[in-house]
């Protein structure tokens, strides 16, 4: 059992320096102080549901986990700044936007909410798309890990990210227009 | 219930047809867009994303080049080989199968958008149904996911080959561009086996669009030419617009001066103008690489001095033909220059119709076989027999022929005459030919010399290196032993080409032989042909003047060749003088 638990652990902190990989400077985010309060959430939350042990099933609740660091973060930083289209919509930094661009962080999220809860009528797999992009987003997994993780062919996974991006520039940039 | 199926079947989601649209090049997804949808609203969200698409960089790829000892996939990149608009050719090391092959790695700021990564895949696919001993093969193609790179994998064009310790190394071919002072027959030989794989492409249609002495790589050892770069750089190249493609085409030349005065001087007209290209353009390009081969410049440069721009030059080649051949570079035999210039017939239709055709005629000059262009010239047909088969039965044949001709009296001299006058064009062609080949060994025997004294420059540095520390010394023998291999290497061509000067000798003095014995018994059967005999007399005479000098030429190029290969022998006597003292201590 702690060995299963440490494993957990490893995975995700690996997938936390990924995320913080690509911010050597000016970090406020410690990469492991951010993975023990994730760590802690998961421990005290739902112990019932990551006891099953469904690596695919802790992974996805590390990375639910994660949002949540990231958009608390956000939060207390919030500059209340328009969002800026103009930042490229990467979809694997969310460090990134935590830091230098709080607001826009939380613009991409809520639109994300927007499409997974599939009231866009005029966009087929509104859902499945919305959860692609919040794994690159917010978990930093490659487009390999995403068809794994929810067995899904990888070229799906690249179109699904390549329309969000799209589709998150058009909205960033319609929120500009009306302010 | 059948309207109802029908709705549900046209029912559009945005999101699918925005991943639909994306896979076509964006000048036809207008035309799509409005033809799969008809409402406006619908279409302008797709619009819009599709614009943001295109705005968004491509998150794979990079703007920075690669350098030596980076890895892409599975390769490790190891020298550059060359740089172009599109990309950089390097040599790399494939650690999966431990060879090594060439990996072209493309500029993320020419591939910029999705549509033309897929031209780029398509492209290749094309390139590599090709089957051809002539054509640099593609073998591979991907994209290094972490550095964002997109890669092409060819057959390395490299041999290995022995060096003085008998140590095989393995050697990269060089273009024909870098290629020098090959002779006319040679340079004749590889655009012809470059014409072979041109053939092989454009029967699985593939057009090249951009051949020119530096697509041409030529083995090192095997000296066999091969045609590289297929259909890649074409993507720009093509004219996509109904307009003059003169803009497309400066932007695909670059900022590289190189590259701006290479390739327009190598397109057809037609491909200048921007118009539809199909295989005879490919046969003008390589009519014009031998053109520059034989003369020693690019068509429409052999007199200008300053670096035109790429638009001067693709003006010039839009309005009128480059300077004939012959006015350029006189030396060039008549029969080879009208072959090039049926290769570069401004009208295409007027050019060889196939690269094979032209490779057949280049093959047919070469081996003294008549070309498509002589086939109404029968007499030339007999005497160029005559060249290839010199055997006594031949010429026992033609002399018969002589003597008959001989019966048949005076109107049959006439014709003979006009025949003769023929062959005589054509020894002028050989006399013409024996003396580039002199001139060309005496230009490397000079060469060697200059090396041989180079060498002993660097021997003597050696030797003072030695001097210092002997450790030096061992790096500067190993420099020596390369620069002599190398000085060795040009005296073995040197040699070469006076072997071949000899045997343009030799042949030339076969024919004076069996003319002459002609000439005796046209005398003795026949009075009335004095008149014409007095012109064989005088032609023979002119032909042994010229051989005379020629031969002059050869003693005056032999003796400098002795004279390189004694100063070779010197240095090496220095070099082993050099290793005694320097292997004792080391060892």
């Amino acid at each position: 059992m702690a060995d299963a638990l440490q494993e957990v652990y490893d995975d995700l902190r690996r997938t936390a320096r990924r995320m913080l990989r690509n911010e050597p400077y000016n970090h406020t985010l410690e990469s492991c102080e951010l993975v023990h309060r994730a760590w802690e959430r998961l421990l005290k939350g739902s112990r019932e549901e990551e006891v099953r042990l469904d690596p695919r099933g802790v992974v996805a609740l590390a990375v639910t986990h994660m949002r949540r660091e990231l958009i608390d973060h956000a939060r207390k930083r919030r500059a209340n700044k328009r969002p800026d289209a103009k930042i490229r919509v990467t979809l694997d930094d969310a460090v990134y936007f935590a830091q230098r661009a709080p607001d826009t962080l939380l613009a991409v999220d809520t639109l994300l909410e927007q499409l997974a809860e599939g009231k866009m009528t005029r966009i087929r797999h509104a859902a499945r798309r919305a959860e692609v992009a919040r794994y690159a987003l917010y978990g930093g997994l490659t487009e390999a890990e995403i068809s794994i993780m929810l067995d899904i062919p990888k070229s799906t996974i690249g179109r699904d990210i390549r329309f969000v991006r799209a589709w998150l520039m058009t909205r960033l940039e319609e929120g500009q227009g009306d302010g | 219930m059948a309207d109802l199926t029908d709705h549900t079947q046209s029912t559009v989601f945005v999101d699918e047809l925005f991943d639909e649209l994306l896979e076509f090049p964006s000048s036809l997804r207008e035309e799509m867009l409005v033809h799969r949808c008809d409402d406006p609203s619908l279409q302008d969200e797709v619009r819009a994303l599709l614009r943001a698409a295109d705005a968004l960089p491509a998150p794979v790829l990079r703007d920075d080049t690669p350098k030596e000892g980076d890895r892409i996939a599975h390769y490790r990149l190891e020298k550059a080989l060359g740089r172009g608009a599109s990309g950089s050719v390097w040599t790399a090391f494939d650690t999966k199968l431990q060879s090594w092959t060439a990996l072209k790695v493309f500029h993320g700021s020419w591939l910029r958008q999705g549509q033309t990564l897929d031209a780029v895949m398509r492209e290749a696919r094309a390139a590599s149904q090709i089957i051809s001993d002539h054509v640099v093969l593609i073998r591979n193609v991907g994209w290094d996911r972490a550095r964002g790179w997109q890669y092409l994998e060819m057959l390395l064009c490299a041999e290995y080959v022995p060096n003085e310790d008998g140590e095989e190394h393995l050697v990269v071919g060089t273009t024909l561009h870098e290629a020098d002072g090959l002779g006319f027959r040679e340079s004749v030989r590889l655009v012809e086996e470059a014409c072979r794989g041109a053939d092989a492409a454009h029967r699985v249609g593939v057009l090249h669009r951009d051949i020119k002495p530096s697509n041409i790589l030529v083995m090192p050892k095997s000296r066999r030419a091969l045609v590289a770069d297929f259909g890649l750089s074409t993507p720009q190249v093509r004219p996509s617009t109904n307009e003059v493609s003169g803009t497309e085409t400066s932007v695909y030349l670059g900022e590289e001066g190189r590259l701006i005065v290479g390739t327009p001087c190598f397109m057809s007209p037609e491909q200048a103008r921007g118009e539809p290209v199909t295989r005879t353009a490919d046969v003008y390009s390589l009519g014009a690489t031998l053109y520059a081969k034989l003369v020693g410049a690019p068509p429409y440069l052999s007199d200008v001095r300053e670096r035109p721009s790429a638009r001067d030059v693709l003006g010039w080649v839009r309005a009128a033909p480059p300077k004939p051949l012959r006015e350029v570079a006189p030396e060039v035999p008549r029969r080879l220059a009208s072959i090039v210039e049926r290769a570069m017939n401004r009208d295409p239709s007027r050019r060889y119709p196939s690269a094979e055709a032209f490779a057949d005629d280049l093959s047919a000059w070469r081996t003294h076989h008549p070309t498509s262009l002589d086939r109404r010239r029968p007499w030339l047909s007999v005497s160029l027999l005559a060249r290839r088969h010199p055997a006594p039965v031949v010429t026992g044949a033609i002399l018969g022929t002589m003597v008959i001709a001989a019966v048949y009296a005076v109107w049959m001299l006439a014709g003979m005459r006009q025949d003769l006058e023929l062959d005589v064009a054509m020894l002028e062609d050989r006399r013409q030919e024996a003396e580039y080949l002199a001139k060309q060994s005496e230009a490397s025997a000079v060469d060697a010399t200059q090396r041989m004294t180079a060498a002993q420059a660097l021997a003597v540095g050696a030797k003072a290196r030695e001097l210092a520390a002997t450790t030096d010394a061992q790096a500067a023998r190993e420099e020596v032993v390369r620069v002599l291999a190398w000085a060795e290497w040009e005296t073995e061509r040197a040699v070469e080409a006076l072997e071949d000067a000899r045997g343009a000798q030799r042949d030339l003095e076969a024919q004076l032989a069996s003319r002459e014995l002609s000439l005796i018994r046209a005398q003795s059967d026949l009075t009335g042909a004095a008149d014409t005999s007095r012109q064989f007399e005088q032609q023979l005479a002119l032909e042994r003047l010229e051989r005379a000098a020629a031969e002059e030429r050869m003693i005056a190029a032999q003796l400098r060749h002795a004279e390189a290969e004694a100063l070779i022998g010197e240095l090496e006597e220095r070099l082993i003088t050099l290793e005694e003292p320097s292997t004792s201590p080391v060892e």
